[in-house]
């Protein structure tokens, strides 16, 4: 079973890229798991073709005991299981925890299993729950998922440093896997991904454009893969799904300096 | 954000912020206190409260209602589960709940005092109470006696002559015989003591405290307190107990003072006092006697050294081993059984 995680500012296209690549590797025959950690709760929604499951703190907070797999996971385009841990309502409670106890009861329940299991994790917070992917036992391959922004990068660069941190642990084997650029359609913005996974002590292990073909997919409630498999979009997802199952090159990053990062995306826009 | 690295010791004073604010609270007669957190919060305090009480032999265990915070309200905010508490505690029909906020409460932001300031028909007050914020133990007091405060209605057309007695150690052993000794020396100046604020107080007295036209602080520590009411009402403050002779003899000045009593007859009277005890204790003088200061709080020390003198006592080492207490003695009464103590340390040497 091998277990990765994908991490990235909110609204940057995690969701989105780890639905298509669930979906691209549930085409090669694979036993997918996907697992939602953003109270957004809408990561696995292309894959159960618009629908919005229940989140498993629903459910706990709903039923209490007696939860059972049934309850939480979800099967969804080619047997992909999904599920989605959810959050409090906002402005009350620690989703953080919450995701811990997502992680507790699925654990509880032997549903953390597979041929691979994707989380899909938002990178904004950086308290020790959404951390809870990395920890041992869970993913020990991480890809940051960011565009060319300045924002995106930085939450990047915080995850590289929250990997750094757990590295350390000599029990801990979490790595990062690459960079995932996600295009918004920025100068330059393939090279300036790249060079970011560079400075960081990785690479960037692949870059997928901006297409219409994805807000296409959405709206008609599918993954780019099921909705239009022939699109070079489609392609793009297959191919990156494809490096990601043959990456066999794991580093521990090097975080940036604030300043460093800021000259980094500086230069890009300037030239 | 409150950044305080530095190591605590373990003495009270720097302890659980909670356990202070429900020294207070759990004193106050008619009063329910709901403790907003973990049902562990709860049982450890009241457990802690009972041995304590159980010592100064009060086996009445203080109504204590838990909101049972656990992972499901860590998760989706413990709010609920407080109004849930809240209820309860009105079923007991108190004349006041007062709610004191755990460090998890504070963790996950539950906002305790919007739930507290809902309209209800019984007054719930909130206490802050999470140590993790920088407090300990005297600030749980501090917070507990400022938020009752709150209560005083602003009116003071009837003003109470009495002397009002604020933040009374309600943990300690001697704390009856503290205030019978406050008492005592008031009594010299015909003062009459007035509310104890808050030891074994009525709730509903809460709103009389702004009519206290004086009050005496247990000790200074408590000066933030004694400036509240000074400002807010203008309450005339004496700013601790009396500690050792010299101490009751100021303090009878100072009460004289903030009075406007002669207080020269008392003092003339306590100073004889004070001879008569140093003469019935005169079997004590030229004995060596050996303290030890390592641990001693300085007002203990003092009081201690000043009466030894007074005996003629000698310290030198090697000495009889005597004790001291660990709250500086309260009064000439204070000494005395201080004297007491050590006689019988003595004659078993």
């Amino acid at each position: 079973m091998r277990q990765i995680a994908l991490y990235g500012k909110g609204g940057i296209g995690k969701s989105t890229t780890s639905a298509n690549l669930s979906a691209a590797w549930a085409d090669k025959g694979l036993d997918l798991l996907q697992i939602g950690c953003d109270p957004k709760h809408d990561s696995t929604r292309m894959l159960m073709n618009g629908r919005v499951i229940p989140t498993v703190l629903d459910v706990i907070r709903e039923k209490q005991k007696d939860i059972s797999v049934s309850d939480i996971v979800f099967t969804g385009y080619r047997g992909v299981r999904c599920v989605e841990a959810g959050g409090p309502e906002p402005g009350i409670g620690c989703a953080g925890r919450g995701i811990i106890a997502t992680f507790q009861l699925l654990e509880k329940l032997g549903a953390l299993k597979g041929d691979l299991i994707v989380y899909d994790v938002l990178g904004d917070v950086v308290c020790g729950g959404f951390a809870m992917p990395m920890r041992e036992g869970y993913a020990e391959e991480i890809y940051l998922v960011t565009s060319g922004e300045l924002m995106s990068l930085y939450a990047a660069n915080n995850i590289a440093k929250a990997i750094a941190r757990l590295s350390a642990n000599k029990r801990s084997s979490v790595r990062l896997g690459g960079v995932i650029g996600n295009g918004k359609n920025i100068p330059d913005e393939e090279d300036l991904v790249s060079e970011f996974a560079q400075r960081i002590g990785s690479r960037m292990i692949t870059f997928i454009p901006r297409s219409p073909t994805v807000q296409q997919a959405e709206l008609n409630k599918k993954t780019v893969v099921e909705y239009a498999p022939e699109s070079s979009q489609a392609e793009v997802y297959r191919r990156s799904a494809d490096i990601i199952l043959q990456n066999t090159t794991f580093t521990i990053p090097t975080p940036l300096s604030m300043d460093d990062l800021e000259s980094l995306a500086y230069r890009y826009l300037k030239e | 954000m409150i950044l305080n690295h530095s190591h605590t010791d373990i003495s009270r004073n720097e302890g659980c912020t909670l356990t202070g604010a429900l020294s207070v609270t759990c004193f106050l007669q008619d009063a329910v206190t709901v403790i907003h957190g973990p049902a562990g919060c709860t049982h450890h305090n009241a457990s802690l409260l009972h041995a304590s009480l159980a010592e100064n032999d009060c086996s009445d265990i203080p109504l204590l209602v838990s909101s049972n915070v656990s992972e499901e309200e860590v998760i989706f905010g413990g709010e609920g589960a407080l109004m849930q508490a809240i209820r309860s505690a009105e079923s007991y029909n108190p004349s006041l709940i007062c709610v004191i906020s755990t460090c998890i409460a504070d963790t996950i932001g539950d906002d305790t005092a919007a739930v507290c300031r809902e309209r209800r028909g019984i007054p719930v007050v909130h206490i802050p109470g999470s140590g993790f914020l920088g407090g300990g133990f005297s600030d749980g007091i501090h917070n507990a006696l400022m938020r009752l405060m709150d209560l005083s209605s602003p009116d003071i057309s009837s003003p109470d002559d009495s002397m009002m007695i604020v933040g009374e150690k309600n943990l300690e052993y001697e704390a009856e015989e503290n205030y019978a000794e406050v008492s005592r020396l008031l009594s010299l100046l015909e003062i009459d003591s007035g509310l104890r604020f808050v030891r074994r107080m009525p709730a509903n007295d809460c709103s009389r405290i702004s009519s206290a036209r004086y009050a005496i602080l247990r000790d200074p520590s408590l000066y933030p307190i004694g400036s509240a009411l000074s400002s807010r009402f203008g309450t005339g403050i004496i700013s601790g107990f009396p500690i050792g002779l010299e101490g009751s003899l100021r303090f009878l000045r100072q009460a004289g003072e903030v009075t406007g009593i002669d207080s020269y007859a008392a003092i003339r009277d306590e100073e004889g006092m004070q001879e008569d005890l140093v003469a019935s204790f005169s079997d004590l003088r030229g004995i060596p006697v050996s303290i030890n200061t390592s641990l001693a709080d300085p007002g203990v020390l003092g009081a201690a050294r000043t009466v030894m003198n007074s005996i003629g006592m000698v310290e030198e080492e090697p000495g009889i081993p005597i004790p001291l207490p660990f709250d500086p003695p309260v009064g000439t009464t204070g000494i005395r059984r201080m004297l007491q103590s050590w006689r019988r340390c003595i004659s078993r040497a």
